[in-house]
């Protein structure tokens, strides 16, 4: 994220604009790090970080520096992780699919994921990161196969495309309870909302590698072919007109999103709305150049998913609240706005963004 | 609602790469540790073996957080209520005899990893595996020098499952197991002799309330949900209580510790008497029997013969035991035994 994007939309200053996002960021994470159940305050925190950061000795007891550490700081980086790759995935699926209501969550891939990481763990082939990583994969491009076929026979448009998302995300949310019903106590209503709803509580240091080299993997190769990305906004056809090679390249970025979604829901679950609904911001904010929307919305989906974990941590302590609900909470309303923007825009223009 | 918190113990797996191991095979020498120094005086740093981990305990445990209600019962009946730093909120009222010691307790509702560390505790305790309480991974415990002990008899002679409930038991408890447990918590905070004397006082209740011969009387221990109920299988805590009263629990090939099971099924069992948790809702409970088109038709309930009691000993703890003596007077009320 270079300070000196050069900045084709036409809008406010770039410069200034990633000094103001990435100040945000920082801001957002340091402010996160410091509000918690437990009363630790700046003091502390910048104490621990600066201990474990430069070395030395600190006065600090080694219990606080733990909640600080390891549980806080974290949660903080896996929050941030999420965030810009759930709303990464959103821009890419937003462009490929012409569809300003595509995102993981309501495509069913996260559902999917769930259900993949769920059956791994409980066929018992293995609780590490790699094998729930790959059963989410697999259940995630499954589902993501399975909601294009269904659209494809039924027409395409945004509304088909949305409503099998939504069937097939029924179907595996369905499934998924039905595994741990049948499998596992039909009260763990709390491990079927882990799933379904999403949470950030288990964030450990253990999450952070796989997670961020995924995401920011991810991210690079959105950026690397940001004009192919432009391109498909204007449809495959465009697209190909413009020397793309429509399938390979659509392939290749679906299979992206598929699998930084199967890593992000095989640590955190579900987590709903914010592939959604960010890019939106981002759009409102950089313009429609991918070059610059891409790494715009996943600075932006970094602050939303730290600010809304922050206030899942503190807002009902010493309970958490699964973030999940917090990103349904605000991501529904934004989500109606849309829809509405979107059915405005198709009675006046005849062109939704579908075919 | 029988033990949601468990759910947790899946999410927790999941966001580690270790797992807590099985500890079947330790059980033995749990049960070594605990009697090689049965009386009085506990020499520290303690050494103790527990659930697969081995405790290093390097003076006596003076700032204790309680997992579940269970533990927090056990606790309380070694005296050690003003050690309690904090304890999660249990879903039934607390054992009579443990209330007024409980009033005074910091109880927290399903607190997450940072409120349990804000505590300080020097002990982590729980009647079944750390993951419950989101704490993550035991090692962060050991790394903080603070001991995390767990029942032993969650992890003797049972599957390892992330799943309490639907893991099966491979052979019936003995009321030994829970007898360990409370000398080795009275041996990590520094009390063996009030473990001793406690020990001494169950197992004269056990004698006392199987003086009667309940032989012949066929139950089924119901936890909690009407829809579908959670029934007891053979070898948990409701075995302990049904082994030594010489109950017939109709459920007794089921090795699940509380599997779901459908009331036909209930039916074609049709107990004698019905042995419920209580979860401040008994009277609920028996309304629904009672309403039940299928369920009002056992005997056991025609006959009004059930009996409610905590929830908590239901549980291996320290509380099986009164509600074995609570089982049985209330047999005997309802003119069983001889």
């Amino acid at each position: 994220m270079s300070a000196v994007v050069p900045d084709r939309s036409g809008r406010a200053r770039p410069a200034v604009l990633w000094a103001v996002g990435l100040c945000l960021f920082l801001g957002s994470a340091l402010y996160a790090v410091q509000v918690g159940a437990s009363g630790l305050g700046m003091g502390e925190v910048w104490e621990v970080i600066r201990a474990r950061l430069a070395g030395g000795h600190t006065a600090i007891d080694p219990i606080d520096t733990a909640i600080i550490w390891e549980l806080r700081v974290p949660r903080v980086l896996l929050s941030a992780v999420c965030g810009a790759g759930l709303a990464v995935c959103g821009v890419v699926l937003q462009s490929l699919l012409r569809n300003p209501l595509a995102d993981p969550f309501m495509l069913g891939i996260s559902s999917g994921a769930g259900l993949g990481a769920m059956t791994v763990f409980i066929a018992g082939v293995g609780s590490g990161v790699v094998s729930l990583a790959t059963g989410a994969f697999a259940g995630a491009v499954l589902t993501f196969a399975l909601v294009l076929l269904l659209a494809r026979l039924a027409g395409r448009s945004i509304a088909v495309l949305i409503l099998a998302g939504v069937a097939i995300a029924q179907l595996c949310s369905a499934m998924t309870s039905f595994i741990i019903i049948a499998l596992a106590d039909a009260n763990e209503t709390r491990g079927v909302l882990f799933w379904l709803m999403g949470s950030l509580s288990p964030a450990r240091w253990d999450d952070i590698p796989v997670t961020a080299v995924t995401v920011g993997a991810g991210i690079a190769v959105c950026v690397a072919v940001s004009s192919m990305l432009d391109a498909f906004t204007f449809g495959e056809d465009a697209a190909a007109a413009l020397g793309i090679r429509v399938a390979r390249v659509r392939g290749m970025l679906l299979v992206v999103t598929a699998l930084i979604t199967a890593v992000l829901v095989s640590r955190v679950g579900a987590i709903g709305f914010v592939g959604l609904t960010l890019p939106h911001a981002a759009r409102a904010v950089v313009g429609v150049k991918h070059r610059v929307l891409v790494p715009a919305s996943a600075l932006l989906g970094a602050i939303f998913l730290v600010w809304v974990d922050a206030v899942a941590r503190v807002s009902f302590a010493p309970q958490e609240i699964p973030v999940g609900v917090m990103t349904a909470l605000i991501g529904v309303p934004a989500f109606v706005v849309i829809l509405v923007r979107q059915g405005q825009r198709r009675g006046r223009v005849a062109l939704g963004g579908g075919r | 609602m029988r033990h949601i918190s468990r759910a947790r113990a899946a999410l927790a797996v999941l966001s580690i790469s270790t797992v807590l191991v099985a500890c079947g095979d330790e059980s033995s020498s749990d049960q070594a540790a605990a009697t090689s120094t049965p009386t009085s005086e506990v020499a520290f740093p303690l050494t103790l073996k527990n659930c697969g981990s081995t405790l290093k305990v390097a003076q006596p445990a003076e700032r204790i957080y309680s997992g579940n209600y269970e533990m927090t019962e056990n606790l309380l009946a070694l005296g050690l209520e003003d050690r309690i730093v904090g304890a999660a909120k249990w879903s039934d009222a607390i054992w009579e005899g443990h209330r007024k010691a409980a009033a005074k307790l910091n109880i927290l509702k399903e607190p997450g990893a940072e409120s349990v560390l804000d505590l300080k505790p020097d002990l982590v305790a729980g009647s079944w595996d750390l993951y419950d309480y989101g704490l993550g991974k035991r090692k962060t415990f050991d790394d903080l020098v603070i001991v995390s002990y767990i029942s032993p008899s969650a992890c003797t002679d049972k599957e390892d499952s992330a799943d309490y409930d639907a893991a099966k038991r491979t052979a019936p408890l003995k009321a030994e197991i829970i007898y360990t447990e409370l000398e080795e918590l009275g041996q990590i905070a520094g009390v063996p002799s009030r473990a001793d004397a406690l020990v001494a006082d169950l197992k004269q209740r056990v004698t006392n309330a199987t003086r009667d011969d309940f032989s012949g009387v066929s139950v089924m221990f119901w936890f909690g949900n009407t829809d579908s109920p959670y029934i007891g299988g053979c070898c948990g805590a409701p075995g302990i209580i049904a082994h030594n009263l010489g109950l017939t629990n109709v459920f007794e090939n089921v090795k699940q510790e509380w599997p779901k099971v459908s009331w036909e099924k209930v039916v074609a069992k049709n107990p004698d008497v019905i042995i419920m948790a209580d979860l401040g809702k008994a009277e609920k409970n028996i309304k629904y029997l009672e309403s039940d088109p299928a369920a009002s038709t056992l005997d056991a309930v025609k006959h009004k013969r059930i009996i409610a009691v905590p929830a908590q000993g239901l549980t291996p703890s320290v509380t099986t035991f009164y509600d074995l003596e609570a089982v049985a007077k209330q047999l005997r009320a309802l003119g069983f035994g001889k």
